[in-house]
């Protein structure tokens, strides 16, 4: 499995390395990607599909990104911080290029806890 | 390529309080974490819980309200069918006549029960009788009131209808009558009654209209607007006609008789149906609208003055 998404549709094509995308969020009908450099994206398919796209492509390498509710995929090798009581996520590039999303307070409150575990595991496996 | 995938997939079950980890092969497979899928799982039923229990709930308490409407309008629509006797009441006239041995005259009372003003007619040394066609000029008559309702549609009383011995017409629509045959005049509410074949046999008259009251009980009957009503009752020991002075509803018009003291009643032609009577003065008075073009159904109970045994 390579690491590069491909979204194409009838009349465009996006070609995008994994470790680009800082985090893909819903827009209607739509998803904005947000890349690594800044840029920002619009493609003409739902989340849910672009979901199943990233799975098929990148196969296990998809396990980089989470669906955080109904509205927001990210790369967790981005992810910033986690502020609860501001219900507040960021994520941030390596270029210093930073996102900020909301997403609903249960669903970040899994997301810190899925965090912690799996950091607690490769701990615990080392 | 893109757009051949499984529509189904936009349509995913995700909740907005799941979070979940891509590249386990589509997101219709089954989490396999126990933990994680009770929660999601928790989450997920907990809100729609809530809202299927509220709704389950609306639709039950509307489903109580129609029943609750339509077990209340069951109740008054329907006058309650007399399959036998309800009250039958014997009013014997020619008791009267010589019990009381009075002058003949027509007492005249002024009053008001819950608001309603009623001017009571009781008639006194009179014989009643039933009369059919046009009205009588008699010097005799102490009091006049048009009995049956006629149909619209074809020129006959409404209901059975009695005169004389001879049968008018057929029909109990309506569930109150009065009965005269020989010296006896019977008030009653009855679906079927031995008085119409006796009537009959007897050469007696025999009408009916909506009861009122009976056994001294409001009979509910379905409403019909206001207009001026007339009833004929027994009360007291004593036959009365019963108006109102202004526009009352059936119901109102009944629980009226029923405060009043009435043990028995049913209704008289109302509205502006003719009346006459004979003032203390002697002298007649003659309310109602008097149609030159009357129908040859209309007919009329009559009080006319019986001399005195002295």
């Amino acid at each position: 499995m390579t690491n590069e998404i491909i979204i194409s549709n009838a009349t465009d094509l996006i070609r995008v390395s994994a470790s680009d995308v800082l985090a893909i969020k819903a827009a209607g009908n739509y998803c904005v990607l947000f890349l690594s450099d800044g840029n920002e994206h619009l493609v003409t398919y739902q989340l849910g599909q672009v979901e199943q796209m990233l799975s098929q492509q990148l196969g296990s390498a998809a396990a980089t990104f989470i669906r955080i509710g109904r509205g927001l995929i990210i790369n967790q090798e981005y992810l910033f911080v986690i502020n609860l009581p501001k219900q507040q996520l960021i994520v941030r590039s390596f270029g210093k290029v930073q996102q900020e999303f909301s997403p609903p307070k249960e669903a970040l409150r899994e997301l810190k806890q899925y965090i912690e575990k799996r950091i607690k595991n490769e701990q615990t496996n080392e | 390529m893109n757009r051949q995938m499984n529509k189904d997939i936009t349509q995913d079950a995700m909740s907005d309080n799941e979070i979940r980890v891509l590249g386990g092969g589509g997101p219709f497979e089954e989490d396999t974490n126990p933990a994680h899928r009770h929660k999601l799982f928790r989450n997920f039923d907990k809100k729609k819980m809530v809202i299927f229990a509220l709704i389950v709930l609306i639709f039950i308490i509307l489903v109580l309200l129609v029943c609750l409407v339509f077990s209340q309008r069951a109740t008054t629509s329907s006058q309650p069918v007399a399959d036998s006797i309800d009250s039958v009441v014997v009013y014997s006239e020619k008791n009267v006549v010589e019990t009381k041995t009075v002058e003949p005259g027509l007492a005249i009372q002024d009053t008001i029960i819950n608001d309603i003003p009623l001017q009571i007619f009781t008639p006194m040394g009179c014989q009643l009788s039933l009369h059919l066609g046009e009205m009588p000029q008699d010097t005799n008559i102490m009091l006049l009131v048009q009995a049956a309702d006629i149909r619209m549609d074809k020129d006959l009383p409404v209901g059975a209808f009695v005169y004389n011995g001879e049968l008018i017409s057929k029909g109990h629509s309506k569930y109150g009558f009065c009965a005269i045959i020989g010296d006896d005049i019977t008030l009653g509410r009855q679906l079927e009654t031995v008085l119409l074949e006796r009537a009959i046999e007897n050469n007696g008259s025999f009408f009916r209209q909506y009861s009122l009251v009976s056994g001294g009980q409001l009979i509910s009957i379905p409403p019909k607007g206001k207009s001026q009503r007339k009833a004929l009752c027994y009360r007291q020991g004593e036959l009365q006609v019963v108006i109102t002075q202004d526009e009352e509803s059936f119901h109102d018009f009944s629980q009226a008789l029923v405060d009043l003291g009435v043990e028995e009643a049913i209704s008289l032609v109302g509205g502006a149906s003719l009346m006459q009577y004979k003032n203390a003065d002697g002298e007649t008075v003659l309310q109602g609208k008097f149609d030159k073009k009357r129908r040859r159904s209309e007919n009329f109970l009559i009080w006319r003055e019986v001399p005195t045994e002295r």
